[in-house]
């Protein structure tokens, strides 16, 4: 492999770059206003204005030496990616182990037309290979191009009878739309979510304080404290309405497609093949609408899998749905299981010692092909996992879960919000999962494994 | 209830009594240096409560150490493993116990190592990875041989049924 080859990306890349890095110095001097920070005022303007501009060039001149030196090589069997100035880095992603490829819009790249591709493989902090940026055709055909590679058409497990016949009968791989979220569900959804609406109307108790404060004394001293409360509240409304805005979901052949995102537009897809797991959760006000939210763990999808915030959210693959379109959904993406008749163990009685909160929701589910945790207080959380991506399985027992009779099952899914453990069951019936979910292991094994670092 | 951890064929593979001398050695290593500061710190002339503080470390790094070597021998018998056609399975724990099955066709590598106490006692540390860093499925105390045949049978089994790459 010679030392430097391939492709740039886009050659407007270090504007879009720079000019998203240079967003911060547009927040520390407007929080210096904001807050009436003393430096702000004792600062002469043109000083300012200067130091930004330097900071600004700085931050333009870095961005321009990282496109420069950054290109990459789309070969017969691998991606790789060679960047650095000092430290030359060079990685290899070879195609069959890519999990799923992600087109995103950040905002200011999107203003000039471009877009940014994410190919994730599995296993931890650090499996995402980003190009950016691309022309947004381009980096929609290369998606396709990789999926092709990636998505398993030369995958034997895909074939494996009896496991999806709902996708066997899908010959022609047109566009479905499986599910789309409506504005009005989605902002009311959000402000039910307990942790919004705490937050919202705390923010709204001290503002009005601070202005009667204000009114009454003359000091705006409560600003300090309403300010960075209030900037909390608009990085979750962020997060759970903007990023989720138009949110449609839809299924084309064995991927799933999902679009979301006012400002910034994101375009996942997900090989089928590549879900390791499903979770449907159902927050304390939401389960009295019957509402709940679906998250999909494809290996890769690990917490700080990716520092752009717009992506944060990623696992979201349903953000409020009826409860029933929820576990259609799961019932789809696995091939026609219900997770509602799946034969269940609940907890026992005994377990309200060691678990007083949770014991009476916790169920195991187990059949020949899922795997299903329930539990949850207020919060109602149910882990779906297909037997065939568990990796090993276990039980668990301390001293205090021997003198109750009580054991744990633990179940071993690659790094993601997977966690389908089943904790405090009577023990027997532990065992006796784990004796039924044995020869159900042994199926052949997902490709999964972590990017090649050279 | 039958025991909740008897193995799920045949009897559990034990591991090597070496294990527990080196458990007890590694007890001995922690424990004692700590016992012989807070000694010293005891027997210096301090203030009362620095005194106190370093009889109060000397019991607890004795009582420490007692419970580490009483244990060492239990904890040793009490971890086990077993091949079987599709998969191996390893159990271990005293207080907090524990099985774990990992099929063949999941293995992604095997590891072995040893230390030089380890290479002394004859014995070796087998650790087998799935893609789920969760797995944590660690085999102390093998002997030497038996950690290479079963790296061996493990590898191969590996191969055979090609999991990851």
């Amino acid at each position: 492999m010679s030392e430097r080859e391939g492709t740039r990306t886009h050659p407007l890349t270090p504007l879009a770059e720079g000019v998203t890095a240079a967003r911060w110095l547009g927040g520390i001097v407007l929080v210096g206003l904001v807050t009436g920070e003393s430096w702000v005022r004792h600062v002469p303007w043109w000083a300012a204005v200067l130091s930004v501009l330097g900071l600004g060039l700085l931050t333009a001149g870095g961005t321009a030496a990282g496109w420069w030196f950054t290109r990459y090589v789309l070969d017969a069997t691998e991606l790789r990616q060679t960047s650095g100035i000092l430290v030359h880095t060079s990685r290899r992603v070879p195609y069959e182990r890519i999990q799923s490829v992600d087109v995103t819009e950040p905002f200011l790249a999107r203003i000039l037309g471009l877009a940014q591709l994410d190919v994730e493989s599995a296993g931890g902090s650090d499996s995402t290979t980003s190009l950016k940026y691309l022309p947004l055709h381009e980096a929609q055909h290369m998606r396709a191009w990789l999926l092709e590679r990636a998505g398993g058409t030369h995958e034997p497990t895909t074939s494996e009878p009896g496991l999806h016949p709902a996708e066997a009968t899908d010959a022609a791989p047109g566009l479905d739309e499986v599910a789309s979220v409506p504005l009005g569900r989605l902002v009311l959804a959000t402000f039910l979510r307990l942790d919004v609406a705490l937050l919202s109307l705390l923010t709204v108790g001290l503002g009005v304080a601070t202005v009667v404060e204000g009114a009454v004394t003359g000091t705006w001293g409560g600003l300090l404290v309403v300010v960075p409360f209030a900037l909390g509240l608009g990085q979750l409304l962020m997060t759970r309405i903007v990023q989720n805005w138009g949110f449609t979901l839809e299924r084309r052949g064995r991927t799933l497609r999902i679009e979301r995102g006012l400002l910034s537009r994101v375009s996942q897809t997900v090989p089928l093949d590549r879900v390791q797991g499903l979770i449907v959760s159902e927050p304390l006000v939401w389960r009295r609408l019957g509402w709940a939210h679906v998250e999909v763990d494809v290996a890769g999808y690990g917490p700080g899998s990716s520092s752009d915030d717009s992506l944060e959210d990623r696992a979201t693959l349903l953000p409020v749905a009826a409860r029933s379109e929820a576990l259609a959904l799961v019932s789809r993406m696995l091939g026609g299981v219900d997770v509602e008749t799946v034969p269940r163990t609940p907890a026992t009685r005994r377990a309200r010692a060691v678990d007083p909160l949770q014991w009476s929701r916790r169920w195991l589910g187990l059949d020949d092909r899922v795997l299903v945790s329930r539990r949850g207080r207020f919060r109602l959380v149910t882990h779906v996992a297909p037997v065939r991506k568990i990796q090993s399985a276990g039980l668990t027992q301390g001293p205090l879960q021997r003198r109750l009779g009580l054991a744990t099952l633990v179940v071993h899914a690659p790094p993601g919000p997977l966690l389908a453990d089943a904790e405090n069951l009577d023990a027997s019936d532990v065992r006796a999962a784990l004796e039924r979910l044995r020869p159900l292991l042994d199926r052949p094994a997902a490709v999964v494994g972590p990017p090649v670092q050279d | 209830m039958t025991d909740l951890f008897a193995a799920p064929q045949d009897a559990w593979q034990r591991v090597s009594p070496a294990l527990a001398t080196r458990d007890r050695l590694a007890a001995a290593s922690f424990w004692v240096p700590l016992a012989v500061v807070g000694a010293v710190v005891a027997a210096v002339p301090l203030p009362t409560w620095a005194r106190l503080l370093g009889v109060a470390v000397v019991v607890v790094a004795l009582v420490g150490l007692a419970v580490d070597w009483s244990l060492a021998e239990r904890r040793r018998a009490r971890r086990g493993y077993l091949e079987t056609e599709d998969e191996v399975v390893l159990t271990e724990g005293v207080l907090f116990r524990s099985m774990t099955v990992v099929p063949y066709g999941r293995l992604q590598y095997v590891d072995v190592e040893a230390g030089p106490l380890q290479r002394r006692l004859g014995i070796a540390t087998l650790t087998v990875h799935t893609a789920s860093p969760r797995t944590a499925a660690t085999l102390p105390g093998l002997p030497t041989d038996e950690a290479a045949r079963l790296r061996g049978v493990l590898t191969e089994r590996v191969r055979e049924r090609g999991a990851g790459v």
